[in-house]
């Protein structure tokens, strides 16, 4: 009897909310159909069914936040019978009368997940090991050898999925959780992010608790600003030549629908100055500092109720309209909410930029595990000195990079900024 | 030059070489002599050696192994002949009190350098009194060494080395595998203590020794078919076993299972599967599991033998099952 569970779709994902049911309890489903909508930290994903039957029972409700792992629904297979339902087997337990592990009957809540395990007649075992929702009391079961690699590889085990008998995790889940995490598993201080003074109650107020979204860039700003020390740098970029070649080239390429920003150019430069200055592009890790080799450019997308950085690969080596089309969609998508989470996870070099409001100069916080982001404020016109010492009027933008100061020294930082200086004052430099 | 040999071919092989190489080795027991020996591992041996090597006894197992003990301590090498091991229960008076003590009863002074050899578990429709594996019960007893060779050539270079140790070794031959054939080298006595790796892989350890060993090897097929890798141990020596090659190879595949043809209880499944658990805990992915036979006195009727004993279905289920994949 197939339970449909809460999957894990990214990598620091712990529980998901759901969203919409697009099924309702006794609609025939086949594998594929899409279930329900998932609302994760930054996302909304399509929850689709991996077994074809009756949707028998709707376990979470929309809105319920579920644990990785823990039921959401019973999907019932052709010639499988129907469990008892939930309700019919809490009165069992009730009659029954130890009463040590009476849950009230109304509430549909994470807790209940490893109860229902418990109460599996010693049957359902039988199909072989099937996922279990949880541990059956709370304990974390694995193998000896999973525990071995947890403590070498520095994972939390609560956040993994067991899929042997009873929940045990066992080696092939470690493996699969090291393959899809690369790494680590992130721990994060509980709700380090809401904690604060209690609601004033004054009258006039709207209290708003915190979307996922609101959560989980708390607690990632928050964990950054307090762990990570910062070193800003500042400079000012003369833009004219990069917005005459800009115009010359956005008219050859109107015919194919593409138009190349600021941004785009901005993002190149960055990328492309890294090839002199790597140790920027590196991921500050448990075990010392990762160098990469690729830039895989994460690039802030404000939206309405927090802040998303979808990731454009291999910045240095695309052509700028490649990197223009990469940017239009993912942020489109972005908007949307209609991100994977392999999109915006594994940057490992942020830019943000705040150029389209105004904005004359400012800092960012730095995007952990990488280890530098550059602030691209706006154009700013103003009269300014040519080669012959004339008045001239100049378009200046400033960029301000944000370095975690344990991998970055200010020289370094310096000198970065002057390179990509450079090449954005002479532009032709990105086209080649 | 190695040459294919049959398994009993290469144990009368390895017994004219020894009685070749030293004069103090002797044969006895029931009809190995006129007869040949009803295995026929001595045919022709008396008209070569003469009935002073060669010796035909009356039935009595306690006597001539009690003789044979006799012989052993005074200097002689003998190899005695069980016509089935189940005979050996007549004598195990003889060989627990004496074989097996006498040397550290003496301080070390009177050693008994002695041979126990003959047909040991199933698979030939002997029925329940002439069925059983007698690995785990003289395996248990110190002063003993316990051997189970499953090819020709680890019979011959095996009892090379029986023969030519200073303790009383039972000689475990697998009786249904007298006609089974391999290559067989020369004169490569095979030490005890050592298991041999029967097929590589890295996913899963099939433990077993004597016959099952093929039966192993079978599974490992079917598994790969299933692209699980199956790594098979023939134990070869089971008093003493090789701890170390066990270990080892968990260490690289994290999953074991012990296939015997004995009984599951006491078996030598369970030491195999307590010495895994002991020295290889934090390598292991799922519990040891263990592949015996059922728990009835052997059957006569071939389905009813055949149900008895450990089948390939059952290898290749529990190797799943250690794998945590679902059966098939």
């Amino acid at each position: 009897m197939p339970e449909v569970i809460m999957p894990k779709m990214g990598d620091a994902m712990e529980a998901g909310t759901l969203g919409t049911w697009l099924k309702s309890e006794g609609d025939e489903v086949e594998v594929g159909d899409v279930l329900a909508e998932i609302e994760t930290d930054k996302t909304t994903m399509e929850l689709t069914a991996e077994d074809a039957g009756i949707l028998q029972e709707i376990i979470a409700g929309e809105g319920d936040n579920v644990p990785v792992g823990g039921a959401i629904a019973v999907i019932v297979g052709e010639g499988e019978e129907a469990p008892p339902r939930r309700e019919a087997k809490q009165a069992e337990d009730g009659a029954r009368g130890d009463g040590a592990d009476e849950t009230p009957a109304a509430t549909v809540t994470e807790a209940e997940a490893p109860e229902k395990q418990e109460g599996k007649a010693p049957g359902d075992e039988e199909g072989g090991p099937s996922p279990a929702e949880g541990p059956a009391d709370g304990r974390v079961r694995a193998s000896p050898i999973v525990r071995r690699l947890a403590g070498e590889h520095n994972i939390d085990l609560s956040g993994i999925r067991g899929t042997g008998p009873a929940g045990r995790i066992v080696e092939r889940d470690v493996r699969t959780a090291l393959e899809t995490d690369g790494g680590p598993v992130e721990e994060r201080p509980a709700d380090s992010a809401t904690a604060g003074p209690a609601p004033t109650s004054a009258p006039g107020i709207e209290l708003k608790p915190l979307s996922r979204m609101q959560r989980v860039v708390g607690e990632r700003m928050q964990q950054s600003w307090q762990q990570v020390p910062h070193h800003y740098a500042t400079v000012g970029v003369h833009v004219d030549d990069l917005l005459a070649l800009r115009k010359l080239l956005n008219a050859g390429l109107e015919e194919d629908g593409i138009k190349l920003s600021i941004n785009d150019f901005v993002m190149k430069a960055c990328a492309v100055a890294l090839r002199k200055f790597p140790k920027l592009n590196s991921l500050w890790t448990s075990e010392g500092i990762e160098w990469h080799a690729t830039v895989d450019l994460a690039m802030a997308v404000a939206l309405e109720d927090g802040l998303i950085t979808p990731v454009i690969k291999d910045v240095a080596n695309k052509t700028l309209s490649g990197i223009s089309i990469a940017a239009k969609e993912l942020a489109s998508r972005a908007r949307e909410g209609k991100l994977e989470p392999h999109e915006f996870q594994g940057g490992t070099f942020t830019v943000s930029n705040m150029g389209m409001y105004g904005v004359e100069s400012f800092t960012a916080i730095v995007n952990p595990p990488s280890v530098a982001i550059v602030a691209v404020s706006s154009l700013i016109r103003r009269p300014g000195f040519d080669a012959e010492d004339n008045v001239v009027p100049q378009n200046t933008m400033k960029l301000t990079i944000g370095s975690d100061h344990r991998v970055v020294n200010g020289t370094e930082n310096a000198l970065y900024l002057a390179e990509v200086k450079r090449l954005l004052q002479r532009p032709t430099l990105l086209t080649v | 030059m190695p040459e294919i040999k049959t398994y009993r071919e290469a144990l009368r092989e390895a017994i004219v070489h020894e009685l070749d190489r030293d004069e103090s080795v002797v044969l006895i027991g029931e009809d190995i002599g006129v007869y040949g020996g009803t295995q026929l591992i001595t045919v022709d041996l008396l008209e070569q050696y003469g009935a002073k090597r060669v010796i035909d006894t009356p039935i009595c197992e306690g006597g001539f192994t009690g003789a044979a003990i006799g012989m052993a301590m005074m200097g002689l090498r003998p190899i005695v002949e069980m016509m089935t091991m189940n005979f050996s229960f007549l004598a195990v008076d003889q060989i627990i009190q004496n074989a097996a003590k006498v040397r550290y009863f003496s301080g070390g002074q009177v050693k008994v350098p002695l041979v126990i050899r003959g047909p040991n578990g199933g698979g030939v429709q002997l029925s329940a009194q002439h069925t059983h594996s007698l690995e785990s019960f003289y395996g248990h007893f110190p002063g003993l060494k316990v051997v189970a060779p499953a090819s020709p050539n680890d019979a011959k270079g095996m009892m090379l080395t029986a023969v030519r140790d200073d303790n009383c070794v039972i000689f475990l031959e697998s009786g249904a595998l007298y006609g089974t054939k391999g290559e067989v080298d020369e004169d490569n006595p095979i030490p005890f203590g050592k298991a041999r790796i029967a097929r590589e892989g890295g996913d899963v350890t099939l433990i077993s020794y004597g016959r099952q060993v093929a039966l192993c090897l079978r599974a490992a097929d079917t598994l790969a078919a299933d692209g699980i890798n199956a790594e098979v141990i023939d134990l070869r020596s089971l008093r003493p076993m090789d701890e170390d090659a066990l270990v080892k190879s968990v260490e690289k595949t994290h999953r074991a299972v012990a296939v015997q043809e004995q009984w599951r209880w006491f078996g030598v499944a369970s030491e195999v599967a307590a010495i895994i658990q002991d020295r290889a805990f934090d390598y292991l992915d799922a519990p040891v599991e263990r592949v015996s036979g059922a728990e009835v006195p052997a059957p006569f009727a071939r389905n009813l033998e055949l149900a008895a004993f450990p089948n390939e279905q059952q290898v290749v289920e529990a190797a799943r099952r250690v794998l945590y994949r679902e059966e098939k």
